[in-house]
């Protein structure tokens, strides 16, 4: 076999588990790989999940030695806290603006003490926990994050905003702070491009018979992952918002936001077995909670993922009821919440009290069209060269893509499909 | 394995019938019907039962609407027509607004109410009115025409002043021809009546005694004539205040023009004096004016669609509307013009107040109209069964 004279680079856009796969299995073959991640570490969404489906793997457990293996081969440059401007160019030969914002943190000299957080006066609501937690203006976004410098939220801080403070700066033991730093534009050649840049979740208040943001007790799905993880805002104690107690019937709700043509006609893909998931951990977490999962059907597609179901009915106790809820009303004195639906299997006419109500969202992808000009289907995912044979290719020769972005789905099929996008990009990155 | 010997044709033939009793058939017909109805995103349904528990009206009973849709889709004909939940319904358009897949729930109810109009008739008559827009058109004209021709066989040689309706048309043939008319529609309509009660299975209360079911049946003809019928207080459960109060004038702008003309003719054929205002004329008068407005109401609406209930009209909503409207309006000028002394006005819209008001009952019990007794009726099952599941569950099974 020949082996390629010369390679060129490959970008990789967003770093969560897509991105981290992509990358890895390009630096494995010796191809110089770029991920361009917005936020301040690598990780994406799969950071913020506590256990993951079929296996109840925990989540940090197998991200986070795939997060540091990436950032120290030797092939991969991370551009974190760093935004894709523009792509211009063609297939082997393109031309990639990337912004990279200032951290105010020289990370050459920052050690991840994490000195200066502890001294930093100003809390922020914590991203990383959905606003249920403080995180402070100086920061990491999570205790694992890769790579590990602390990075200045100017917003926030109190020198960018009131011209006071500096205490950071006067405690940093290896003088790293500099609040002088400018943003940076980044020029890169590259031969091809995986957009794996993930998704969001939707927002619940867009169906306001389901109380989000009215009724203290109603939660997301993502919130309840944090709620029940031990890195979370209440170190892994699943409680009400309302009275910060445990309690004792959960009920899940399916298809929230999604596959609802006023909103958002796909299904998401992951949020059924998610959710059973999420009714498990409740049943680890609360021993005698009353777990309820309300679903249209329940699309337990994957493998052993039918099995998972079979074990919460069966092991666990979990409930099941086909009926999509039509609204949830607050009890006022309790807090409780009232869930009125059709049992569509009995067509009886029903009425709930649980104490939790958790909406699994549906997601959208992030939006990618202001950087990179990329044909979007109806649905709003990145159009597909071919839907069945070519499933990670994109209408634009030598851009790829990986993960949600090319369409809802869970943890083992995006990492499948950015393995298969990694196979693509070196295809050019390795051609004359 | 050997043939000890062939089957006989009897075993073949109850092999035959296990199969076609212990299959459920799916007849995608009804669907195809139901959506030329007006159901036009019927298929849409994915079953998750939003519409049921949103809709303010289904609280003892599940039955609607989201069973009705199964019905309709699996072509469970009979259950879908003997369903009361197609009468209950007042159309808040709620499970419309909410339902995810906007299979719109609310216009399929609407549609299987035609599609009950047409197989409750007596003959199968309403089909006319239902079956396509020329068929409609021939119907409505055949009536118009019977209606005109009537007019000029027994039109007499009017007086111009003062103008004298008696002189137009002897009050004597108004009030046999009304009473004939009255028989027929009444009849048309206690026959479609036998015939709804045939596809709603009235059977209940059989375990009760004869004094206890018919204090029942009585209790709930009551119940379901002052509540529902009188006070329509089901339909103040459905949002739209305006609406209600439309179709509560409708309903008794009509009972007033009714009792109205049932007294002028007790006291003597258009013996009512136009001055001083006596009672049952201010009455009439009164009533003519809530119908019109109500009728207004709704083809203004219906014109506009600026709601839920307006927004999908079909031809028999817009035929229903319009001689309301235009019997309401005929009525009351003609009033007017009788006031005012004048004979060509009072004469004409006199001739085409009673041609709009010929059509308007001799069609009711065939379109949209019958619906004034087709929801009573099932309003008062099911309050009747509603009652007698009450009391078997009171009697326990013991």
């Amino acid at each position: 076999m020949e082996i390629p004279k010369m390679t060129k680079p490959v970008l990789v856009i967003g770093g969560g588990i897509a991105g981290i796969q992509t990358a890895v299995d390009l630096a494995e073959q010796g191809i110089k790989t770029y991920i361009v991640e917005k936020t301040p570490s690598i990780g994406g969404k799969m950071a913020q999940l506590d256990k993951t489906f079929p296996t109840l793997d925990c989540a940090s457990c197998i991200l986070t030695p795939k997060m540091v293996a990436v950032a120290k081969n030797k092939n991969v440059e991370l551009l974190t806290y760093a935004e894709v401007q523009s792509v211009s160019g063609s297939a082997g030969d393109f031309t990639v603006k990337v912004l990279k914002k200032p951290r105010y943190v020289r990370i050459e000299k920052c050690l991840g003490c994490g000195e200066c957080i502890t001294k930093c006066p100003m809390p922020v609501p914590s991203e990383f926990n959905l606003g249920m937690s403080k995180r402070k203006a100086i920061y990491w976004p999570f205790p694992q994050a890769v790579p590990l410098f602390s990075t200045i939220d100017a917003e926030h801080c109190l020198y960018f905003t009131k011209n006071v403070c500096r205490v950071c700066e006067r405690f940093c033991p290896t003088e790293a702070i500099d609040f002088k730093q400018e943003p940076q534009i980044i020029e890169l050649n590259v031969a091809s491009i995986v957009v794996a840049t993930g998704f969001q979740m939707l927002d619940p208040s867009l169906l306001p018979t389901y109380g989000y943001g009215k009724h203290a007790n109603v939660r997301t799905s993502l919130e309840f992952e944090r709620l029940v993880s031990a890195t979370g805002p209440t170190a892994g104690e699943i409680v009400r918002l309302s009275d910060k107690k445990h309690p004792e019937s959960i009920a899940f709700i399916q298809c929230v936001c999604s596959r609802d043509v006023r909103i958002n006609p796909n299904c998401s893909a992951f949020c059924c077995t998610a959710s059973v998931k999420q009714a498990i951990l409740a049943k680890e977490h609360i021993p005698n909670v009353k777990s309820t999962v309300f679903y249209m059907d329940l699309r337990a597609f994957g493998k052993g993922y039918q099995e998972f179901y079979d074990r919460a009915r069966g092991e666990f106790g979990v409930d099941f009821i086909r009926g999509r809820p039509a609204k949830i009303d607050e009890v006022p004195e309790t807090k409780n919440l009232l869930i009125t639906y059709e049992n569509t299997q009995t067509g009886r006419l029903c009425k709930k009290e649980v104490e939790m109500v958790v909406l699994a969202v549906g997601v959208k992808i992030n939006p990618i069209e202001q950087f990179i000009d990329l044909p979007l289907e109806e649905d709003g995912y990145v159009e597909l060269a071919s839907p069945q044979l070519d499933p990670v290719s994109t209408r634009r020769e030598g851009i790829f893509v990986a993960g949600v972005a090319a369409g809802a789905k869970d943890i083992p099929d995006s990492v499948t499909q950015a393995s298969a996008a990694a196979m693509k990009a070196s295809i050019i990155a390795t051609s004359e | 394995m050997s043939i000890t010997r062939p089957a006989s044709r009897s075993e073949v033939e109850t092999l035959t019938q296990i199969r076609d009793s212990s299959l459920t058939r799916v007849d995608s017909r009804l669907a195809g019907k139901l959506e030329r109805l007006g159901a036009s995103r019927l298929y849409r349904c994915y079953n998750c039962g939003t519409c049921t528990a949103i809709c303010p009206l289904s609280e003892e009973s599940a039955e609607f609407p989201r069973n009705l849709i199964r019905y309709a889709l699996i072509g469970a004909e009979e259950r879908l027509l003997s369903s009361p939940g197609l009468w209950l319904c007042y159309y808040c358009g709620e499970c419309s607004d909410n339902c995810p897949k906007d299979a719109d729930p609310a216009s399929f109810v609407m549609a299987s109410r035609r599609y009950a109009i047409e197989k409750y008739s007596w003959g199968k008559v309403a089909s006319v009115f239902y079956n396509s827009s020329a068929s409609t058109s021939i119907g409505l004209l055949a009536v118009t025409f019977i209606a005109i021709l009537g007019l000029l066989l027994v039109m007499g040689s009017p007086t111009f002043s003062p103008p004298n309706l008696q002189t137009f048309v002897s009050f004597q043939v108004i009030h046999d021809v009304g009473l004939a008319l009255g028989l027929i529609v009444g009849l048309s309509v206690l026959a479609n009546l036998a015939i709804m009660s045939k596809y709603m299975h009235v059977r209940t209360g059989e375990r009760f005694g004869l004094s206890t079911r018919l204090r029942t049946w009585l209790s709930s003809l009551i119940l379901s004539v002052t509540k529902q019928s009188m006070a329509q207080a089901d339909f103040l459960k459905c949002t739209n205040r305006n609406r209600y109060f439309a179709h509560m004038a409708l309903f008794w702008g009509f009972l007033g023009l009714s009792i109205a003309t049932a007294v002028d003719f007790l006291l003597g054929l258009g013996k009512t004096p136009l001055y001083p205002f006596p009672l049952q004329r201010v009455l009439g008068i009164l009533a003519g004016v809530a119908f019109t407005a109500a009728g207004g109401y709704y083809f203004i609406k219906r014109l506009r669609k600026d709601e839920r209930h307006a927004r999908s009209s079909h031809l028999s909503d817009w035929i229903f509307a319009s001689l309301i409207l235009l019997a309401g309006v005929t009525g009351l000028l003609l009033t007017l013009s009788l006031y005012i002394y004048s004979a060509t006005l009072a004469y004409s819209l006199y001739a085409l107040h009673l041609v709009v008001v010929f059509d308007l009952l001799v069609l009711a019990p065939f379109t949209k109209f019958a619906h004034a007794v087709y929801r009573p009726f099932a309003l008062w099952i099911n309050e009747a069964t509603l009652s007698f599941s009450k009391l078997e569950r009171l009697h326990g099974d013991s």
